[in-house]
C-alpha cells in the first residue's frame, strides 16, 4: 500500500494507514538508493577522462613540406586506456567531445625555416583542424594548439607536424598532448 | 511542524504524533526535491551545453569574408552538434555564466601565393537581451598569421572565456548569442578557399554565475 514519489521512488504511506517501522525503513532504504545515483553523477563529474601523453624521443630527418606523424612514448595520465604501446601514435576516443590541446618548444634543423604547423587530425588521417606558426627564417619557434573536436562515433586522433623552409631536415625534440572530454556522446 | 535549514525537511511536533503517515509524505516528497536538485546540477556539469557549427559549403574569398553568421545565414551553416540551444540556424541561446567559445579555419590560396601576407580570422560574439532587443554585451577574439610563401593551407585560431549575463527579465536563465565568424587575407595575387567543414565555431558552458549550495 501507500505511494511513492516520482523521481526516486520515495515509499510514504497513505495518509489513512497506520504506521509501522517497515514505513521508516522502506524510506530510508530508498533514500539510500537514490544517494547512490547521486554518488555515482558525482563520481563521474569529478573523473570525467581525459589523458596526456608526450612524445620526448627525438623525431628526426624530416624533409620540409613534409607531414610527420608524432609517436606518443610517455603516458603522464590515461586512466581510460585511450592509448595503448601497441598503437604509439594513435589516440583511441569514445563518441563524444572532446577539449584537445598541443604543443612544443621549438622545430629546428632545416634551413631557412620560416613555418612551422601543428595538426590535430580525426580520424586519422584527415585533419580537423590546423594551427600554423610563421617566423623570420633562422629563428625557431614551437607552436601551441587548442581545438574542440567532435566524433558521433569512435575514432582515431593523432597529431602530425610539419616544417617549411628552404633545405635540411627538420628535427621535433619533444611534444605534449591533453585531452579532455567534455560531455559523451 | 517544523523544518530543517538549509533544506527545508519536516520536523514533527508533539502535537504531530498522531500524523505520522501524513510527515512521512511529506518528508519524502521534501527529500525527494532536494535530491532532485543534486542530481540535476551534477547532470548539467556532466553534460553541459554547448554547440559546435561549421560551413557546409565552399567558401570563396576574394579580400574579406563572413562565414558563418548564425543570425542571417551568409553562408549554410552546419551544425556538428548542438544542445539545449534554440532553434537550429537562428541563435544560440547560452546559459548564464562562464563559456569558453574559440574557432579555427583552414584556407587554401588557390593561385599565386604573395609572401609576408597576412591570414586573419576573428570571431565576433554579440549577445542579445531578449527582452529589449538590445546588444548587451560584444566580444571578439582573433588570430592573424602572416604567409611565410610556402603555399600550404593556412589555420588561424583562437579561443577565449566569456561571461555570459543573465537578460534583464531574469526570466530565461541566459541569452542569446549571435555569432560571426570572418576571414580576410593580403594574398591580392588570387584568392583564397575555405573547403566544407574548414571552418568552425564552438563554445561549451563551464559554470554557473552564482554559488551553488553544497550537500
Amino acid at each position: 500500500m501507500g505511494s511513492q514519489t516520482p523521481i526516486f521512488a520515495l515509499r510514504y504511506p497513505f495518509e489513512t494507514e497506520t504506521v509501522d517501522p517497515t514505513h521508516f525503513k522502506n524510506l530510508a532504504d530508498d533514500i539510500d538508493a537514490a544517494l547512490d545515483l547521486i554518488d555515482v553523477r558525482k563520481a563521474q563529474v569529478l573523473n570525467k577522462p581525459a589523458l596526456r601523453l608526450r612524445q620526448e624521443t627525438d623525431h628526426t630527418g624530416v624533409a620540409s613540406g613534409a607531414t610527420a606523424i608524432v609517436t606518443w612514448d610517455t603516458v603522464d595520465y590515461n586512466p581510460n586506456g585511450w592509448w595503448n604501446a601497441g598503437a604509439p601514435t594513435l589516440i583511441a576516443l569514445p563518441a563524444g567531445i572532446y577539449q584537445v590541446t598541443v604543443g612544443h618548444a621549438q622545430i629546428f634543423g632545416g634551413t631557412g625555416m620560416v613555418q612551422s604547423a601543428l595538426d590535430i587530425q580525426m580520424p586519422s588521417g584527415t585533419t580537423w583542424s590546423r594551427k600554423t606558426t610563421a617566423y623570420s627564417a633562422g629563428v625557431t619557434a614551437g607552436t601551441s594548439h587548442h581545438a574542440v573536436v567532435y566524433t558521433a562515433t569512435p575514432q582515431n586522433l593523432r597529431i602530425t607536424w610539419s616544417w617549411w623552409g628552404s633545405a635540411g631536415t627538420g628535427t621535433n625534440p619533444s611534444t605534449a598532448l591533453a585531452i579532455r572530454q567534455i560531455k559523451p556522446l | 511542524m517544523r523544518f530543517t535549514d538549509p533544506s527545508a525537511l519536516p520536523i514533527p511536533d508533539p502535537e504531530d504524533v498522531g500524523a505520522t503517515a501524513l510527515f512521512l509524505q511529506a518528508f519524502a516528497r521534501r527529500t525527494e526535491e532536494a535530491l532532485a536538485s543534486q542530481y540535476d546540477t551534477l547532470g548539467l556539469a556532466l553534460n553541459p551545453p554547448m554547440f559546435i557549427v561549421n560551413n557546409a559549403s565552399v567558401v570563396n574569398s576574394g579580400a574579406a569574408v563572413s562565414i558563418l553568421d548564425l543570425g542571417t545565414f551568409v553562408n549554410t551553416s552546419n551544425d556538428i552538434y548542438r544542445s539545449n540551444n534554440g532553434t537550429a540556424g537562428d541563435r544560440v541561446f547560452m546559459r548564464t555564466g562562464l563559456w569558453q567559445v574559440g574557432f579555427t579555419i583552414s584556407a587554401s590560396v588557390t593561385g599565386t601565393v604573395n609572401n609576408n601576407t597576412h591570414r586573419r580570422g576573428r570571431l565576433s560574439i554579440q549577445l542579445n537581451d531578449p527582452v529589449s532587443g538590445l546588444s548587451s554585451e560584444t566580444e571578439d577574439l582573433s588570430y592573424t598569421h602572416t604567409e611565410k610563401n610556402v603555399g600550404s593551407a593556412t589555420s588561424v585560431s583562437a579561443e577565449k572565456l566569456i561571461y555570459v549575463p543573465p537578460d534583464s527579465a531574469r526570466s530565461s536563465g541566459g541569452n542569446y548569442g549571435r555569432f560571426a565568424l570572418y576571414f580576410n587575407h593580403g594574398n591580392t595575387s588570387s584568392t583564397m578557399q575555405i573547403a566544407a567543414g574548414g571552418a568552425k565555431v564552438w563554445g561549451f558552458w563551464i559554470s554557473d554565475d552564482e554559488l551553488i549550495r553544497s550537500a
